[in-house]
């Protein structure tokens, strides 16, 4: 789990090189590294901070894109505190979250445990599984439109097979974040799996072995050994899901366009901004958009750290002390 | 590591300089300095037209540059650096966006626009006029909408099937919905219409007036939209939509009505007549099938585009000069049978070629129809906004159509959207 | 007896898992290989047509796709030399090196995580058109040319995987910094380099509107706005559109299963290694 938190139980692996060098001379001692770290904040500097001060500056005016710049001060803030569609965008974002997240955590478990096993064709399952993770989500819309068709989609025809009736993936509000939902875990499932796979194969065998002798049954050695074990590889890809689940934004407009489709099911936060700064040409708006998503960002990340961190604590140490 | 000690420098200046706004000098205004480039969609202009212009303005090195759908969003960011801007540019049915910001561009006026504005539909050289008077857009395409009906099964049902006589069942809007319970009675499991949107859409493209005056104030009296909101929601309670889903995906495409035209559950729909080349790609079987006729309600238009010239443009008379060429009335029947796109000059309506009998119209000269509609189209404002507000209304509908709100509901809530995004936009106070 | 049927299952179930993963792909293909009617024909046609070559071709007709694969190999392959350089040299830095103000400025690095970016296009294009760079592939390489998730990511595999005594060893034998970093750390992060290298190159492959606002010249584009000039305004013919994303594609997949064997055994590396 240190992969994702700076724990500083490592800090021992740290730094051969000490202080020990004084004022001006010890700084240029440094220049390597500080050249070595420099391009990132160069290029960020420029490429990354500029945009965020323009969109800082744009989010307190009003400018259609073409003539000149109004400003407004706040008024786009006060705005989006009373703009229930910016706050219907947060809720839809956070439970197309919890509809993709939950099924493809599992699903990415069973497919991992299963290739974890003595199956044949590995490396080709392994492939197949992960091919959708590197395949643009704009080329295959047209593919998903065809399959999540009201009437004539493909899935409804599957789902014909097995006597259930239509559903309106398209229209009804919790189709389409099934839809959107289904879309996601089908692009992450098999990334997700290929870590839990590699999580895996790095437990020790003799716990397993010890299970086995004190007559746990494979179900029970899963929830009892596997998972409590396998935990920080969990958090990791829970975490990795919030970053990417909090930009859902592709899958929603392939599908449904820019306003998010019927009852505005699927109009996501990164949606709304897209939508109201380069559909509606409100780019002062748009910009303040931006920045409550940030807001929505650093607070979801606050969250996600503290329910992380907490627990991770105690296992690191435990650890350590086994080791 | 010098590299990037280097790179941070440009850097650095660079950021000074565009900081300070002089960023237009160190690159040039115009995409191709010397030649004058042309920005047009794909299929916004035919590329055999464009072929012979390029070698017909050879001194002038026309450079046309094709950009996919997004083309406004490059735009707007070449408006906003003024740098790399194109001579020539295609604007769409959105142009008063840049109405209120006309000094980016050059008044068509000034370049003797004058002289040819008589060979094109009034209406919508009008639509390319700002509120000043200053002529942004020369036309390239308009949409008159009609009637697209199946012959074939409306006649099997026996019920009229010759365009006129059913020309003459839908007159209004109301006549329109009488048929088509008789017809959907007498063919069970097909719809008249496609959806709430349709109705809502063309209901409106008919009227006078839509949310604005021309002088951007709103129409406070939105009696002409409640009257194209009504019609939709009677179409709906009397059971003739289908509401297909996924017509408002980002390509606009419903695979629900595609496939219900290839097996005939759509019967009839009113349309824009950009759909033409739509319907044949995707339902080549029902070639000679379907007939148009004047739509319910009379005529109305949706869609169509234009071309501006920037004022960053060294030769402003030379670009008016391919312009008027293009979109020429000999020019604009090439571009018809190339891609679809309605000839904005009447004079263009009697080309040989757009009176030859059609075969996936079962022989019957569409262009008599469209034509027709195309002349009767009222000149009507359409305001940097009315893209926004139509969605706001139609996606109200389409809740009211598939989620089954209550249409009063429905109604307050978007009257009450759109007069919250106006208010933001600074447009009501 | 019980362990083999679990055994066959677990096949079966695998199988049948990686044939619905697979699906979308095939009915790519299939619609490629039909014509656009086909496609909205009931009940769907599921099997392959004959016009695959036909769409193909068409599709080469209409867009230059070769001149546009080779601007994107060029920025995907370029981009991607140059994060792995960048991002690696900081990683290994960050993840050895204590030097005053590095924790500072790693949290700086974890902060621009978060800020938003989506922006970005408007200014980022007058600084291009400052720069002189509008219509040049450098617009697309040189901002992606080091980033902060790879940067962190990697620097959470280097404190694993590096042991100090090796570190300690090249400064023994009189290594300066930055052939250490040669010699000890790009070695042992060859594993973690792979994954990102892959991770760098689809993302650089599939970058859509930002190449589409930068690249000017209609002539001088990347695959992917290329394959946008497909879909025109009024008229798709979407057995074409379906043709050229099957063949824009292919040289991913293609890539990625030469490199999967190395990718998929390392994408978990960061996660498990510190």
């Amino acid at each position: 789990m240190t992969a994702i938190l700076p724990a500083e139980t490592a800090g021992a692996s740290r730094a051969p090189v000490r202080h020990t060098a004084h004022g001006r001379r010890k700084r240029w001692r440094y220049l390597p590294q500080y050249l070595a770290v420099a391009p990132f904040f160069v290029l960020f500097a420029i490429f990354g901070a500029y945009p965020v001060l323009y969109s800082l500056y744009l989010a307190l005016q009003r400018w259609d894109g073409v003539g000149p710049m109004k400003f407004v001060g706040l008024e786009n803030f006060a705005f989006l505190l009373s703009d229930t569609t910016f706050w219907d965008s947060i809720g839809n974002t956070l439970i197309i979250w919890v509809m993709s997240t939950v099924p493809m955590t599992a699903f990415a478990l069973l497919i991992a445990a299963g290739l974890n096993s003595s199956v044949r064709y590995k490396g080709l399952l392994r492939v197949a599984y992960f091919l959708p993770n590197v395949t643009s989500i704009v080329a295959m819309s047209l593919v998903f439109g065809s399959i999540f068709s009201d009437e004539f989609g493909i899935l409804n025809w599957f789902l014909g097979l097995f006597g259930i009736g239509n559903v309106d993936w398209l229209s009804d509000p919790w189709a389409i974040r099934g839809a959107i939902s289904i879309m996601i875990i089908w692009r992450w499932t098999g990334y997700n799996a290929i870590i839990f796979l590699a999580g895996l194969q790095a437990l020790p065998p003799d716990v397993f072995e010890a299970a086995r002798i004190d007559g746990a049954g494979p179900v029970q050695t899963f929830f009892r050994i596997t998972l409590p074990l396998l935990r920080p590889v969990l958090l990791f890809s829970v975490v990795m899901s919030a970053i990417n689940g909090l930009q859902i934004f592709t899958e929603s407009q392939v599908l449904l366009g820019n306003r998010g489709g019927p009852g505005g099911a699927g109009m996501t936060m990164v949606l709304y901004f897209y939508n109201t700064a380069f559909a509606d040409n409100d780019f002062g708006y748009g910009a303040a958009i931006a920045w409550g998503i940030f807001v929505v960002v650093v607070l979801f990340s606050i969250l996600n750290w503290r329910l992380v961190m907490r627990p991770e604590r105690g296992q690191v140490q435990t650890k350590g002390a086994g080791r | 590591m010098t590299l990037t000690r280097r790179r941070f420098l440009t850097g650095a200046a660079a950021l000074g300089a565009a900081a300070f706004g002089a960023v237009a000098c160190t690159s040039p205004t115009t995409a191709n300095p010397g030649r004058i480039t042309l920005w047009y969609t794909s299929n916004g202009l035919s590329d055999a037209v464009l072929g012979e212009a390029v070698k017909r303005f050879a001194a002038d090195k026309l450079t046309p540059s094709q950009v996919s759908g997004e083309l406004k969003q490059r735009l707007l960011a070449a408006l906003a650096g003024e740098a790399y801007l194109p001579d020539i540019t295609m604007l769409g049915d959105d142009i008063a966006t840049y109405f209120a910001d006309t000094d980016h561009f050059v008044d068509l006026n000034s370049l003797g626009a004058g002289s040819v504005r008589d060979e094109y539909l009034p209406w919508k050289w009008q639509a390319g006029t700002s509120p000043a008077g200053f002529q942004l857009g020369f036309p390239v395409d308009v949409g008159p909408a009609a009637l697209y009906y199946r012959h074939d099964l409306f006649t099997q049902a026996g019920l009229p099937g010759e365009p006129d006589e059913v020309a003459a069942a839908v007159s209004t809007w109301d006549d329109y919905f009488t048929f088509s319970g008789q017809v959907q009675k007498k063919l069970p499991g097909r719809y008249m219409i496609t959806d709430t949107k349709t109705v809502f859409t063309y209901s409106l493209a008919q009227e006078p007036h839509k949310y604005f005056d021309r002088d951007n104030h709103y129409l406070d009296d939105q009696s002409q939209v409640r009257r194209a909101w009504d019609r939709a929601v009677q179409a709906f309670r009397m059971g003739l939509t289908a509401g297909y889903a996924g017509s408002q995906s980002v390509n606009g495409q419903s695979i629900d009505r595609h496939a219900a035209w290839n097996s005939g559950k759509e019967l009839s729909f009113v349309n824009a007549s950009w759909i033409t080349g739509e319907l044949k790609e995707s339902a080549p079987g029902t070639s000679g099938k379907w007939r148009v006729c004047r739509p319910p309600g009379g005529a109305g238009n949706q869609g169509g585009s234009f071309l501006a010239i920037t004022k960053y443009c060294p030769d402003p008379h030379a670009a008016f000069e391919i312009v008027k060429w293009l979109q020429s009335p000999q020019n604009q029947p090439r571009t018809f049978l190339d891609l679809g796109l309605f000839p904005p000059s009447p004079s263009a309506y009697t080309d040989p070629r757009l009176q030859a009998p059609e075969p996936f119209f079962g022989g019957q000269v569409t262009m008599d129809v469209f034509s027709k509609i195309a002349r009767e189209v009222k000149p009507v404002y359409f305001s940097p906004w009315d893209i926004t507000i139509s969605d706001t209304y139609t996606d109200e509908l389409t809740n009211v159509e598939s989620a089954g709100k209550d249409p009063e509901d429905a109604w307050r809530d978007a009257r009450a959207s759109v007069e919250r995004l106006l208010r933001r936009q600074g447009v009501l106070s | 007896m019980t362990s083999r049927r679990a055994r066959v299952l677990t096949q079966v179930a695998l199988t049948a898992g990686a044939l619905i993963t697979l699906f979308p792909y095939y009915w790519l293909a299939v619609m490629a290989s039909n014509t656009t009617a086909d496609i909205y024909a009931t009940p769907p046609r599921l099997t392959f047509g004959g016009h695959l070559f036909a769409n193909i071709g068409e599709v080469f007709a209409k867009i230059d796709f070769f001149g546009s694969l080779l601007n994107t190999l060029i920025v995907a392959v370029v981009t991607t030399v140059l994060v792995l350089f960048f991002d690696s040299l900081a990683a290994f830095t960050f993840a050895k090196y204590d030097f005053p103000g590095s924790n500072v400025l790693f949290g700086i690095l974890l902060a621009t995580f978060v800020v938003p970016t989506q922006l970005s296009a408007i200014p980022q294009f007058t600084l291009m058109a400052g720069f002189g760079w509008v219509g040049d592939l450098k617009a697309l390489i040189i901002p992606a040319a080091a980033n902060a998730f790879g940067i962190f990511w990697m620097r959470q595999y280097a404190r694993g995987a590096i042991p100090d005594e090796l570190l300690e060893a090249a400064r023994m034998d009189g290594a300066g910094f930055f052939r250490t970093y040669l010699s000890v750390g790009l070695p042992v992060l060859r594993p973690a380099l792979a994954f990102l290298g892959i991770f760098t190159f689809v993302n650089a492959w599939n970058d859509y509107l930002w190449p589409l606002v930068v690249l000017i010249d209609s002539n001088h584009v990347t695959l992917q706005v290329a394959l946008s000039q497909l879909q025109g305004v009024y008229v798709k013919d979407y057995s074409v559109v379906m043709a050229g994303t099957l063949v824009a594609i292919v040289p991913l997949i293609i890539v990625f299963l030469f490199g999967a064997r190395h990718f998929i055994r390392n994408i978990a590396a960061g996660a498990l290694k510190g």
